[in-house]
């Protein structure tokens, strides 16, 4: 009985250990065997790699020492072996189907990967046998599972079972013994297959005049001459000669290679939200600077000493920084991210998300974003009549029609496609559109009997551009026999192919000629180079129309793109007429006038020319443009101030992707260098899943702007106070301290948590958002001149009520300030006579903060909930973002415990508040969240004129 | 959406052709444009419509407002505080004060003429109201006559904060505190029982020896003008003390302290309570 078994399965080597009557234990033969299996195979360019198993329940209990050994060659035999597992340069796999002891085991640790049966166990008595521990597992065994495992293993000969190996990480999957050989042979095939795809590209060419069929492509040099054939991937930049071609320029010389520098040259313009961010940022340094510098001046001008003016500065600039507007715009983005990987969408620069809700115009592509990229049959003309084959009454009634039939076979034969046994199409793209036509409506195997048919009487077979084979045809099938070819049927040919070929559609004819077997004997000798057949003479089939139709969502996505005031332009290689045809069918043009502007035009388009014509056209199609050309459509539209989308997936489209705002590549079609360059993958090439991207970017910043508006309302009663306490003298009614409890603590989470509001209605309704800033002046009139004011009405209630009611009536407020921060004087009069010390008076300021702080507060609550809408009533869209209301409440919890909490409050000079003060800006929360309602309903039904939508609807 | 559908009509959201004119024109047509009469970007028109618009929801406002405080004082006692006493947080527990308010709010110098006067007549006004009141009128020393002793040795007038309702807790003669001093506990004694029911005052110099102190009308507030219910025509009572400075050009201070039992008192400078302190320098010059 053979010891190992050797097979081959496709370019798999599996060895076998078949000694199931000693538990596979190795002798020297088969030491030498294996050897020398593996050191064939390493050479063997046949051979991708080896598979390791055994027969039975053992894998192999290792050295089988009942066999005499030859004595000295031994260790050559036993060295040789472990030198051929580590020098096997192709992947080594060992598949253990029970125990593996020794060297068994030892040899493990050399394969790249080990499944193992549930039943396995690895063991290696070396220290029981008193032997030196070998296959360098010394070495091996501490890298794979670690110092201690290994010491366990290798000196106290523990038995490591399959579930101990997988947890250790000394073999990769464990099975049921039953399911082993299929499970692992999956993985294995799973292998293979990205094999396959590793493998690097080869070329069949001509170097010093020898023939070299197997030349890697990277060792391609000038001057060699490359063989092609239809569907081969071109090796490098070539001039064609007689269909062969002369390597010109190879690497990054090649056309290809320049553009995928120039992908790496182009600075891409900051986003949208950068540059809105930064805007804003500057605005408001400036403006809290100039803040603070009237604060300080002030403060200096009426006395206070140096570090109190500075705290003053310090609050003013602290309450005018919208802090919480960082932590938004990352939630907001990261947020939405994760949705955006649920659908499709991968975003690999968060803020392009943002800029593509932005986007004022979408530069896409035809083949596999707009369109399905595959081929189908679209349209049969058949004497007289065209019909579609999306039709539902199609088969039926074609069903007796001789055409057909004849079509059918003519399709079938001439065809350079071909049906692999997995039922797989090979070929270009319209040969397998064809057949996978007659595949739907029609067995392939009825082809086959057309076939025999042959064996009697030879069919020429033909099919081509309508106007080549027209003038070869003298007559046409009709549904129930021939007739000869008149120059009326000519005409209605001709009509129907112009009339195809303007909706796009690829258009070939088919035409046979029945032989006479007379002439033509089965033992003719056909010769299709100096053809010695007749070609005239032929008689008309039919006209096929081909078409890569459009997905089916694209249509209704454009529809919606278009009505969020984006624009969208096509720009492809194909012919003019088939993309004018897609444009017109996926709703890019809505007349059949749509400017068509093909790449020669273009590369005589003065850059002006090409400004004003973006101008004038809003409907554009790019017809058979070049890649660099797609750059400089992307530079055209940026330069009228668009914000572009570019979708492409070729390497030829990363310098585009890269230059356009937002550059967008798909996930199935797009090479690895688009992908790179992209910002935003999509994962199923569908274009509609861009019109999620847009409305999820619109939202962003829409709820920029609430977190936004939220942030700055507060800001009004920070920055009056200290202006009341400058003008009218009154004593201080917010300290800087619970500025900035209010900034950086109790408005922090609720501004945060508006980036989980919802899309609002109006969100895809509106035109993207070209010069319109994150905060409008309609947002400060409303922040500065409505919604702040409520809350500094509703702090200064609360600010006098508890004035009032410790004596101090508003009335003798005014103008009290001199004598109240006098530490020297002791007996500052109230409004009722009585006398208050110094430290009195700084206790009632104190409360009088922290009620106006409360008073804050609570109106910022109601804001909260005002600002989760722009545009729809708090009603309709309701109480659904929990992280706001968690924020609200968080944000109630944290002001009552900054008050209340001792010591606390002694540092952020609050106090404990009795129970009625916390109460006081109620009447004004109603106020504002009436108000709020208000001006949300004049906005949506337009009302005094739109006034409320012109002042106020940021 | 059909109107929008396609965006080739003139759509509102259009931009605008860029801007024409020069620099100092674009400006200018800022603060009046002719081509439509606008005033800063808004016609009169537009400008009176904005008006109403924020007239109007500032008027809101400011009924509400009103409103609140109307309600705030309606709640609120015309006379008494809504909180008094230990309930409100101006305490029980009042504060000592003291007339002539030093001119920079700390300390009263008196370097000529015309600072001596300014504290006179500060003094003046400030004890005019009392000027019908019998038992001030009936007393003699740190007067008007004697130009309350400006400028060699100024009187100060040493004052209780009124705190409406507080009635002050009296010392026992038998009962007086340990840390009171001799003098006081003397002169204490030497008063008929009547005339016990006081708000004992006693005032030092904070240096030994820097200064004298004299009690022209004695050293205590009686205990009759309390409490303080915010009555018409109530007037606090007042004690005068003569400072009679040792040593000139330079500062001395004075601590009063007042003494009942519930006037609480910590000597610290930081958390003053129960005593003034007055800061004084009385400069030679020549008057």
């Amino acid at each position: 009985m053979d010891t190992i078994i050797e097979t081959t399965r496709g370019t798999v080597k599996v060895i076998r250990f078949n000694k199931p009557q000693k538990k596979n234990a190795i002798d020297g033969d088969m030491y030498l065997r294996v050897t020398k299996i593996l050191n064939t195979a390493a050479s063997d360019d046949e051979v991708s790699m080896v598979v390791l198993t055994g027969t039975g329940d053992f894998y192999s209990s290792g050295n089988d020492y009942s066999v005499s050994r030859p004595e000295g060659a031994w260790l050559q035999i036993l060295g040789d072996f472990i030198k051929a597992f580590i020098t096997f340069p192709k992947l080594l796999i060992a598949i253990v189907n029970g125990p593996a002891i020794g060297i068994a085991a030892t040899t493990l640790a050399l394969c790249d990967m080990v499944f193992a049966s549930e039943n396995a166990y690895f063991y290696t008595p070396f220290s029981k046998l008193q032997i030196t521990a070998e296959g360098g597992s010394t070495l091996t065994f501490p890298r794979l599972i670690g110092q201690r495992k290994a010491a366990e293993m290798l000196l106290f000969n523990h038995k490591m079972t399959a579930k101990e190996g997988l947890e250790s990480g000394f073999i990769n999957r464990v099975y049921k013994p039953e399911e082993l050989q299929s499970k692992a042979w999956e993985k294995i095939q799973e292998i293979l297959k990205s094999f396959n795809k590793m493998i690097p590209m080869s070329t069949k060419c001509i170097r010093d005049g020898v023939w070299n069929s197997d030349l890697p492509v990277s060792s391609l040099v000038k001057g060699d001459i490359v063989h092609i054939k239809a569907g081969d991937v071109i090796p490098a930049d070539i001039r064609i000669i007689e269909s062969k071609g002369v390597v010109l320029c190879c690497g990054d010389l090649t056309a290809l290679g320049r553009v995928a520098g120039l992908a790496a040259r182009l600075q891409p313009e900051p986003s949208p939200l950068a540059r809105e961010i930064r805007r804003f940022m500057r605005y408001m340094s400036i403006w809290a600077l100039s803040l603070g510098v009237i604060i300080a001046t002030a403060s200096i001008i009426l006395g206070y000493p140096f570090i109190q003016t500075t705290i003053f500065v310090i609050g003013m600039i602290v309450a005018n920084i919208p802090e919480g507007l960082q932590p938004t715009i990352t939630a907001s983005l990261t947020l939405t991210a994760q949705r955006m990987v649920k659908k499709n969408c991968l975003v690999k620069n968060l803020e392009a998300i943002e800029a593509l809700g932005a986007v004022t115009t979408i530069c896409s592509d035809k083949t596999g974003t707009l369109t399905k990229n595959k081929m189908c049959v679209r349209h049969i003309w058949i004497w007289d009549r065209k019909y579609s084959v999306a039709d539902p009454d199609f088969e039926s009634t074609l069903q007796v029609n001789q055409a057909l039939k004849a079509i059918k076979i003519c399709g079938a034969l001439c065809s350079t496609a071909v049906i692999l046994p997995n039922g797989d199409i090979q070929g270009d793209a319209s040969e397998t559109a064809i057949l996978n036509f007659l595949c739907a409506y029609d067995d392939p195997v009825t082809a086959s009997v057309h076939l025999n048919k042959r064996l009697s009487r030879y069919v020429v077979v033909i099919k081509g551009a309508p106007e080549c084979i027209l003038s070869r045809c003298t007559a046409v099938v009709m549904e129930n026999g021939n007739v000869n070819i008149t120059n009326e049927v000519k005409k209605a040919a001709d009509n129907a192919t112009e009339d195809l070929a303007n909706t796009g559609e690829r258009v070939l004819a088919f035409a046979d000629l029945i032989l006479d077997p007379k002439e033509f004997p089965m033992s003719f000798d056909f010769d299709t180079e100096e053809i010695n057949f007749p070609l005239e003479g032929l008689r008309l089939i039919g006209i096929i129309g081909l078409k890569d139709p459009p997905r089916d969502e694209v249509r209704q996505a454009i529809e919606r793109v278009r009505a969020a005031g984006i624009r969208v332009m096509m720009v492809t290689g194909d012919h003019p007429a088939t993309a004018r045809a897609v444009a017109i069918e996926v709703g890019i043009a809505t007349t059949a006038a749509c400017h068509v502007i093909t790449g020669n035009d273009l590369r005589n388009m003065t850059s002006d020319l090409l400004y004003l014509t973006l101008e004038k056209h809003h409907e554009i199609v790019f017809a058979r443009t070049s890649p660099t050309q797609k750059l400089q459509i992307v530079e055209a539209c940026q330069r009228q101030g668009s914000v572009v989308a570019v979708t492409g997936d070729g390497v030829n489209d990363a310098p585009a992707l890269r230059r356009a705002d937002i550059g967008i590549s798909m996930g199935i079609t797009g090479s690895q260098v688009s992908k790179q360059t992209a910002d935003i993958i999509l994962m199923d090439d569908n274009f509609a899943t861009i019109v999620l991207g847009i409305e999820e970017g619109r939202k962003i910043f829409d709820n920029l702007k609430k977190s936004v508006c939220y942030i700055l309302i507060s800001n009004v009663p920070e920055v009056l106070p200290v202006f009341m306490f400058i003008l009218f003298s009154i004593p201080l009614p917010l300290g800087v301290m619970t500025i900035l409890c209010i900034d950086l603590g109790t408005d922090m989470w609720p501004a945060v948590s508006l980036s989980y509001e919802k899309a609002e209605a109006d969100v895809m309704e509106r035109p993207p958002r070209h010069g319109d800033p994150l905060v409008s002046a309609r947002m400060l009139r409303l922040v500065y001149g409505h919604l702040g004011l409520i809350e500094f009405a509703a702090g200064m209630y609360a600010y006098f009520t508890v004035m009032a009611e410790h004596g101090f009536y508003p009335a003798d407020l005014f103008g009290i300030r001199e004598r109240w921060d006098n530490e020297a004087v002791n007996d500052v009069r109230d409004s009722l006579g009585q006398e208050w010390t110094y430290a009195e008076r700084k206790e009632l300021e104190r409360a009088c903060q922290a009620t106006y702080f409360i008073a804050v507060v609570i109106t910022q609550m109601m804001n909260g909930v005002i600002c989760k809408t722009r545009f729809n009533s708090i009603r309709d869209v309701g109480m659904k973002n929990h992280v706001l209301n968690i924020g609200l409440l968080f944000e109630l919890v944290l002001a009552y415990g900054l008050c209340y909490l001792p010591g606390i409050n002694n540092f952020f000079c609050t106090y404990p508040l009795r129970l009625q003060w916390l109460f006081l800006a109620i009447p004004f929360s109603a106020l504002l969240l009436a108000f709020g309602e208000f001006r949300k309903y004049c906005i949506r039904k337009k009302l005094f004129g739109g006034w409320y939508n012109e002042m106020t609807f940021y | 959406m059909a109107s929008k559908s396609n965006g080739v009509e003139g759509s509102e959201w259009a931009r605008a052709p860029p801007p024409t004119g020069t620099c100092m024109g674009r400006v200018a047509k800022i603060f009046y444009d002719p081509s439509d009469g606008s005033i800063l970007g808004r016609t009169p028109k537009r400008w009176g419509i904005a008006l109403v618009f924020y007239s109007v929801f500032y008027a809101v406002l400011a009924l509400l407002f009103a409103a609140c405080m109307g309600g705030l004082f309606l709640t609120l006692d015309e006379n008494k505080p809504s909180f008094i006493l230990e309930s409100s947080l101006i305490g029980a527990n009042p504060g000592v004060a003291f007339r002539p308010m030093p001119a920079d709010g700390v300390l009263v110098e008196v370097t000529n003429n015309r600072t001596s006067e300014s504290y006179v007549r500060q003094l003046r006004e400030f004890l005019a109201p009392y000027s019908n009141d019998s038992w001030f009128t009936a007393k003699s020393g740190c007067t008007e006559e004697d130009n309350y002793g400006f400028p060699s040795s100024p009187c100060f007038f040493i004052k209780l904060n009124k705190i409406y309702g507080w009635i002050p807790d009296l010392y026992d003669v038998s009962d007086l505190p340990s840390d009171m001093g001799s003098d006081l506990v003397e002169y204490i004694n030497s008063l008929q029982p009547p005339e016990r029911e006081q708000i004992w005052v006693s005032c030092w110099a904070e240096a030994a020896g820097s200064g004298s102190v004299e009690y022209p009308w004695g050293a205590g507030l009686p205990a009759r003008f309390f409490p303080y219910v915010n009555e018409r025509g109530y007037r606090a009572p007042l004690l005068p003390i003569r400072v009679t400075p040792n040593v000139s050009n330079s500062t001395i201070a004075i601590r009063c302290r007042a003494w009942a039992k519930n006037i609480r008192y910590n000597k610290s400078l930081k958390e003053p309570s129960g005593y003034a302190r007055i800061l004084l320098q009385v400069n030679d010059f020549d008057a």
